[in-house]
């Protein structure tokens, strides 16, 4: 039997005043169904029609609205909030953790399907691999995938957090936005040591503002969930955005086709009788430093004597239509140990603009002249950027 | 019965301790509870069940109640309250203060005999 509009129009009335999550909202309503339907029925036997009972027994429930608000205000216990923000941060934890392996998962699946696409490229194009999936790009794609797991949790949470809280999603969605806008602020300013550029520094913040903006519109009911499957998905759905990352990041030129021009620097080994084999060095790099262990043709002390100050210098360095140019001063010196076979070590600039460097070991002739002693090529940038958001923008 | 101010607010006040009162002989739910209170009252009391809800899910919140659900055979489901030990402390608390209460009222209400002598 169909309901009369009546009670349809005074229980929608109780339900737009009930802040309280959705199950215990619609058990409420059961109840106020079920109690005018035995106040109808009892007024029925005492002799009333049944349209009069009908109205009657909604009229002595009284105004659905303060019923709606005073039903909520009966549930919301003190305790709550403090439930609400415990439940919140485990629900934030736990989300959290499922977004970030479903991130891995999805990184791994377009990983394992852009990866030959790329190689399968480059080597029927004769290109390097070199750079690929760095640079402005790449930095660019992983702010979308950050921004994209913050708009997710956003628009989860307020359905998970209402539980908690005891209301409904629509009274948690403004709190949760909120809390997360300033708790993701403060996190994603100050706690993540990172590898920064100007792409991260720009679009990390703005993952908070999507977090907040989705909570807002948070559905009651989220259809989807983070996990294995949805990070499968969305692998396979990232494999040729990848592919076609790897491709425009990719550099053309090879350090093979480079030529070093030294006269910025000083005298070339020839100049001074020495050949290209008679210094050898091994490099290496550490996050924010690096490290060389030179070796020479005739012993230590002979390259002592005959270069009295030997030291290893970082230049910054462009290329130029294939030609190394140098900059005016060395970003990095290091002397040269007393002991050979030491490490040489030494700390490299962290910029906020990376710059491509060329490092050599160098000796000052008796007549003081500047020697390049060490000609293998060996371009590297400088070490990333790396530290807190707010170090980058507020840092020195 | 039960419209008048001063009436529906004393009611008002005393709406936990009936319906305390009510469900401690034995499980209820909300129709039932409110038939209770205003056939016992020869039907002083008639509650509106605009307070009666709130009441009973504030005591179920407050853990002097239990609800669960059971089916009907008159139609949909009903939710049966029954009381908890919490709640039976509760009603004895109540049952306390209102004794008090109402022996204060009454000191207060009775007229004083008239002072006798000069």
């Amino acid at each position: 039997m169909p309901e009369p509009l009546d009670r349809k129009r005074w229980l929608a009335n109780v339900a737009a005043r009930l802040d309280l999550p959705e199950h215990i909202a619609v058990d409420v309503l059961d109840e106020l169904i079920g109690h005018l339907d035995d106040a109808a029925a009892s007024l029925g036997e005492a002799g009333y029609a049944a349209d009069d009972a009908e109205r009657r027994a909604i009229h002595d429930l009284g105004d659905p609205g303060a019923l709606g608000r005073e039903l909520s205000r009966a549930r919301h216990e003190r305790r709550r909030l403090l439930a609400a923000v415990g439940g919140g941060l485990r629900v934030v934890i736990v989300e959290g953790v499922r977004v970030y392996l479903a991130i891995l998962i999805a990184i791994l699946v377009a990983a394992l399907g852009a990866f030959p696409l790329v190689a399968f490229v480059m080597i029927a194009t004769g290109r390097s691999m070199s750079g690929a999936f760095s640079g402005p790009l790449a930095s660019l794609g992983t702010t979308l995938l950050v921004a994209t797991a913050f708009a997710y949790l956003g628009w989860i949470l307020p359905a998970r957090v209402s539980v908690f809280a005891g209301r409904s999603v629509r009274g948690v969605r403004a709190g949760v936005a909120l809390a997360g806008l300033v708790g993701g602020s403060a996190v994603l300013w100050l706690v993540p040591n990172i590898s920064l550029d100007h792409v991260l520094a720009a679009g990390l913040p703005l993952a908070p503002i999507a977090f907040a903006v989705s909570a807002l519109r948070a559905p009651t009911r989220p259809t989807v969930r983070a996990g294995m499957m949805s990070g499968i998905v969305l692998g396979f759905a990232l494999v040729l955005p990848m592919t076609a990352l790897g491709l425009v990041t990719t550099h053309v030129n090879g350090g093979s086709n480079w030529y070093a021009d030294e006269s910025a620097i000083g005298a070339e080994p020839g100049d001074v009788g020495l050949q290209a084999s008679d210094v050898t060095v091994e490099w290496g790099q550490r996050p924010g430093s690096s490290f060389a262990w030179p070796s020479f043709a005739t012993s230590a002390e002979d390259m002592a004597a005959r270069f009295p100050t030997m030291q290893v210098e970082v230049w910054p360095a462009v290329v130029r239509d294939g030609v190394i140019r140098f900059g005016p001063a060395p970003l990095a010196v290091s002397a040269m140990p007393t002991t050979p076979g030491m490490e040489i070590a030494w700390t490299m600039p962290s910029l906020r603009d990376p710059v491509t460097t060329f490092r050599f070991v160098v000796g000052l002739t008796p007549a003081g002249r500047r020697v390049v002693l060490e000609t293998q090529l060996d371009l590297q940038p400088t070490t990333p950027w790396t530290g807190t958001l707010a170090a980058w923008w507020f840092g020195p | 019965m039960g419209r008048d101010p001063l009436r529906t607010e004393l009611l008002k006040g005393a709406m936990a301790y009936l319906v305390l009162s009510v469900l401690r002989e034995g499980e209820q739910y909300g129709y039932q509870v409110a038939q209770h209170i205003r056939d016992r009252s020869d039907g002083a009391f008639a509650p509106s069940e605009g307070s009666l809800y709130p009441t009973l899910h504030r005591l179920e919140a407050d853990g002097a109640l239990v609800a669960v659900w059971r089916p009907s055979e008159k139609g949909p489901r009903r939710r049966w309250y029954h009381i908890t030990e919490a709640g039976l402390g509760a009603l004895a608390d109540h049952e306390a203060e209102w004794a008090a209460f109402a022996g204060a009222v009454t000191l207060v209400a009775r007229p004083r005999p008239e002072p006798s002598g000069a």
